[in-house]
């Protein structure tokens, strides 16, 4: 499974969820699903918003999780 | 037209189909039943015969009704799903289903009572040919809503994932 690490993300940049919001132009709803891994899709577009005001690369949002496994690769 | 009109407009027509469907199966369909008996009165011998014929036919008339009113009802719900613009939801997939079921289970009674009417010399060939369109509509109607259901259903799938595409 994929997991959103935004949490982690808006800690090292010590940014608010508000903040993240404002900036990347999306709702503190859809942040919500993003942080809470609801969300079915990513677009691309949102992706490089979010890099783009977080200053990271898409890996340091996205990490990828076996199912037998969630703690680790 | 916006989904608030809309779904005014659909309650309205519900509203008002049950009102003279309530007229239809309470007053008229008896008033006809009893016109009917009335121009057979000079045949005195087979009066209680007529008359059993007659609560027959309005107890069929009665229980054929009451698929309608589900229907109607499931109709409504629609319709004030619709105004909250909730029409393409699976929960609207679902009353658009169940709405068909009423409708082959309205035409299974047409059906079968027909024929058991036939049977027991309640009814004539001409009547009996004449509900077999009524069966075919009520089939045509099944068919047409389980497909109108599936889209809905779809759609509401796709609404999902696009909700969900962040």
């Amino acid at each position: 499974m994929i997991v959103v690490n935004l949490d982690v993300m808006l800690a090292k940049r010590k940014m608010s969820v508000t903040e993240l919001s404002r900036r990347v132009g999306i709702t503190m709803a859809n942040i919500s699903v993003l942080k809470n891994g609801h969300a079915r899709a990513l677009r691309v577009e949102t992706l490089d918003k979010i890099c783009s005001v977080l200053h990271c690369q898409p890996g340091d949002l996205l990490e990828y999780r076996s199912e037998d496994n969630p703690e680790s690769i | 037209m916006t989904n608030k009109t809309a779904s005014r407009l659909l309650l309205a027509v519900l509203i008002g189909i049950g009102i003279f469907g309530l007229a239809f199966f309470l007053w008229f369909v008896p008033q006809m039943g009893r016109s009917v008996l009335d121009l057979l009165l000079w045949d005195e011998a087979h009066q209680s015969r007529y008359d059993t014929i007659l609560h027959a036919w309005l107890a069929f008339a009665w229980a054929a009704a009451i698929p309608c009113y589900a229907a109607l009802a499931l109709g409504m719900r629609v319709a004030v799903r619709m105004g909250r613009g909730e029409a393409f939801s699976v929960t609207t997939a679902r009353c658009i289903h169940h709405f068909a079921w009423c409708a082959m289970a309205d035409t299974i009674l047409v059906f079968a009572v027909n024929i058991a009417f036939l049977a027991m010399d309640f009814s004539h060939p001409a009547i009996f040919v004449a509900y077999g369109l009524v069966v075919l509509m009520g089939v045509g109607i099944y068919i047409l809503f389980r497909i109108l259901a599936n889209y809905v259903y779809q759609a509401a799938k796709l609404r999902e994932e696009q909700e969900l595409t962040i």
